[in-house]
């Protein structure tokens, strides 16, 4: 009892009910996949190239644009905007969601199983993935808010930036390009960041429990923690110690970036006290007006 | 496309909230996460910030109960909410009407986040190293104080920075000798020339006169001597720092292959670490797909080569088309290559999926 459509132009497409995995491909353009309780539904607002094929099939639904990955590279490097697609598609929060797309940005976000993205250049955004997730692009930056399961992004040029990072594990790889992982409470038990050419920049939450072996060829050593030891000898620098009891895990390596081993405020370990927001909030906040 | 956060919109959105009763922080995000579904929920680091931006322009207030702050809407806010209520009203249809909108409001806000937590953490970490260089010294956290740290608190380690030129130990070139008898010099004669002031009075002797040529023409001829030798010690000085610039020359291409060396060394166990990395997690494909692009060993162009790819393609098929048709032997050439690099890509892409999944097949 499969079902099918082509879309041609840009149109809205109700999917129906009872989605629960969700495969997408794409050359390039831009891809937002939500999460939204509810039936699915389409909405594709530019298409160029050949059609959008949809096809539910079993609660599996596949969105494939372009038949062929290798005719679809040829005229994305020589033509440019031939074979783009704009879309955002809702699903339910509980599917499983794989993605591929060669150029473009990809937007995911409130998914609760497992997300897996796949690219080659283009800003990856993930905003609310709470189950495992994996993400690996060749260039292009990964920005994830709010991971709370496993979590592993691999990159070759591009900085990974993780904002509210919580419990599971978490795995972070890139070759050019800096790596920001702020964690919350609470902290994710093993978390691995490897750079080659940047910074590698963690904050803690203000009373963790973690043991901490950050080491950098040749960048400089910084830490907010008394209980983290700064060795420095030519040829490497390291930051390590024991926090609180060392149940969790953090290591990290970077070649030619610096490393830097930064504390929470106690007021923003939000769901463990809230008392005091301050002093942090003046410098750098741009509320865009 | 408006976007949906953009535009101090979810600081609007803090102030409807706050604006419906008065909440403490963790309360503020809960109530984001309901009202957009779940599909943003900023974190912590993004609320409190903003919050306490709210505070400092006076829209919002908070009072300290049992030991969390509790945050109510001002007075000023008020008006603030009132002037920009029809901005609020389009924001709530638009989470509503749009997927498109709102994903392109998550990604704007996301980013926007992430650039004020790195912005933030940046600031941080540049207490941290005045801290850590010992609260006396300056901002830019000078040399030495460091725990155990001796002179290496604020120098990298392994020295990204070349060895100082070495001290000059005649940093001066010798200055020329003082001509004896320091007269102010004569007319018509070079300055510092050697006078014997003339015994000045009308009634010299022939003797006398005599005598004072003699001493003048001894004078010139030292003078001359010690000129001389000035120009000698200027040469010899010359040499010499000849010598020691070229010794520091040296020092610095010394330096340079350490570091390269060094570099070169750690560059390539990280990759062999990240090699086996993503051969353990059944990564398999970029290596292929790198060995195939670039080598078996210099994996560092990568990135470089697909953003020059990104950056030329237009101009290549440009050329291209300028070219006019390419003869069937140079248009089977250019597919090859492009078939290659299209196949790894393929592996790349179709590969991809499923490595990561150790579930179902």
């Amino acid at each position: 009892m499969g079902e099918k459509w082509k879309i041609e132009q840009p149109e809205q497409l109700a999917i129906g009910e009872g989605v629960h995995r969700l495969r997408l491909s794409a050359v390039g353009g831009r891809i937002n996949v939500l999460g939204v309780d509810g039936p699915a539904a389409l909405e594709v607002s530019r298409i160029s190239g050949p059609p959008l094929n949809v096809d539910l099939e079993d609660g599996e639904l596949t969105v494939k644009h372009g038949e062929d990955l290798k005719s679809g590279l040829w005229s994305w490097l020589t033509r440019g905007a031939k074979q783009e697609v704009e879309l955002s598609l809702s699903v339910p929060p509980d599917a499983l969601v794989e993605i591929t797309v060669v150029s473009g940005p990809v937007v995911v976000s409130n998914f609760h199983e497992r997300v897996t993205v796949k690219g080659v250049s283009g800003e990856v955004t993930l905003a609310g993935v709470y189950g495992p997730t994996s993400v690996s692009t060749v260039s292009g930056l990964v920005t994830v808010e709010q991971a709370t399961d496993d979590l592993k992004v691999r990159a070759v040029s591009g900085a990974i930036t993780v904002l509210a990072g919580a419990g599971g594990e978490i795995e972070l790889n890139t070759v050019a390009g800096s790596i920001t992982v702020d964690l919350e409470d609470p902290m994710p038990g093993r978390v691995h960041a490897t750079c080659v050419s940047g910074a590698l920049t963690v904050r803690l939450p203000h009373d963790p429990d973690v043991e901490v072996d950050i080491t950098s060829t040749s960048g400089r050593a910084t830490t907010a923690f008394p209980e983290i030891t700064r060795s420095r000898q030519p040829g490497s620098s390291r930051l390590n110690g024991v926090i609180g009891n060392g149940a969790a895990q953090l290591k990290g390596h970077t070649v030619s970036g610096s490393i830097t081993l930064l504390r929470r405020d106690p007021d923003e370990d939000a769901d463990i006290q809230d008392t005091q927001p301050d002093s942090t909030g003046d410098e750098g906040i741009e509320d865009a007006r | 496309m408006t976007p949906v956060f953009g535009h101090g919109r979810l600081r609007l959105y803090l102030l409807k909230l706050l604006d419906e009763s008065p909440r403490h922080g963790y309360e503020i995000i809960q109530q984001l996460r309901e009202r957009f579904a779940g599909l943003y929920s900023p974190s912590a680091g993004t609320v409190y910030p903003r919050l306490a931006r709210l505070e400092t322009e006076g829209l919002i207030r908070h009072e300290t109960d049992g030991g969390r702050k509790v945050y109510q809407i001002t007075e000023a806010g008020r008006a603030e909410l009132a002037a920009r209520a029809g901005e609020l009203e389009e924001l709530e249809t638009e989470i509503r009407a749009s997927a498109r909108d709102l994903a392109e409001g998550i990604r704007q806000e996301v980013r926007e986040s992430a650039k004020a937590v790195q912005q933030e953490l940046a600031d941080q970490a540049r207490r941290a190293q005045r801290e850590e260089a010992g609260g006396g010294k300056g901002p830019s956290g000078g040399a030495g104080g460091g725990p155990g740290g001796g002179g290496w608190a604020g120098i990298p380690p392994w020295a990204p920075q070349p060895p100082l030129p070495p001290e000059f130990e005649d940093a001066v070139p010798p200055v020329p000798p003082t001509p004896p008898g320091g007269g102010a010099g004569f007319p018509g004669f070079p300055p510092g020339f050697p006078f014997v002031q003339p015994p000045g009075s009308a009634d010299w002797s022939r003797e006398q006169w005599r005598e004072w040529k003699q001493q003048l023409k001894e004078q010139a001829q030292e003078w001359k001597h010690h000129q001389d030798e000035w120009k000698q010690q200027q040469k010899e000085w010359r040499e010499q720092q000849k010598d020691q610039r070229r010794e520091w020359r040296q020092q610095q291409r010394d330096w340079q292959r350490d570091w390269k060396d060094q570099w070169a060394r750690q560059w390539k166990e990280q990759w062999q670490q990240q090699q086996r990395d993503w051969e353990g997690g059944g990564m398999q494909n970029w290596r292929a797909w790198f060995g195939g692009l670039a080598g078996e060993t210099d994996f560092s162009q990568v990135g470089e080569l697909l953003s020059y790819l990104r950056r030329e393609g237009g101009p290549v098929a440009d050329a291209f088309r300028r070219h006019g048709t390419l003869t069937e032997q140079e248009q089977a050439e250019v597919r090859a290559i492009l078939d290659g690099t299209l196949r790894q890509l393929k592996d790349l892409l179709d590969g991809g999926p499923h490595d990561a999944r150790p579930e179902e097949g």
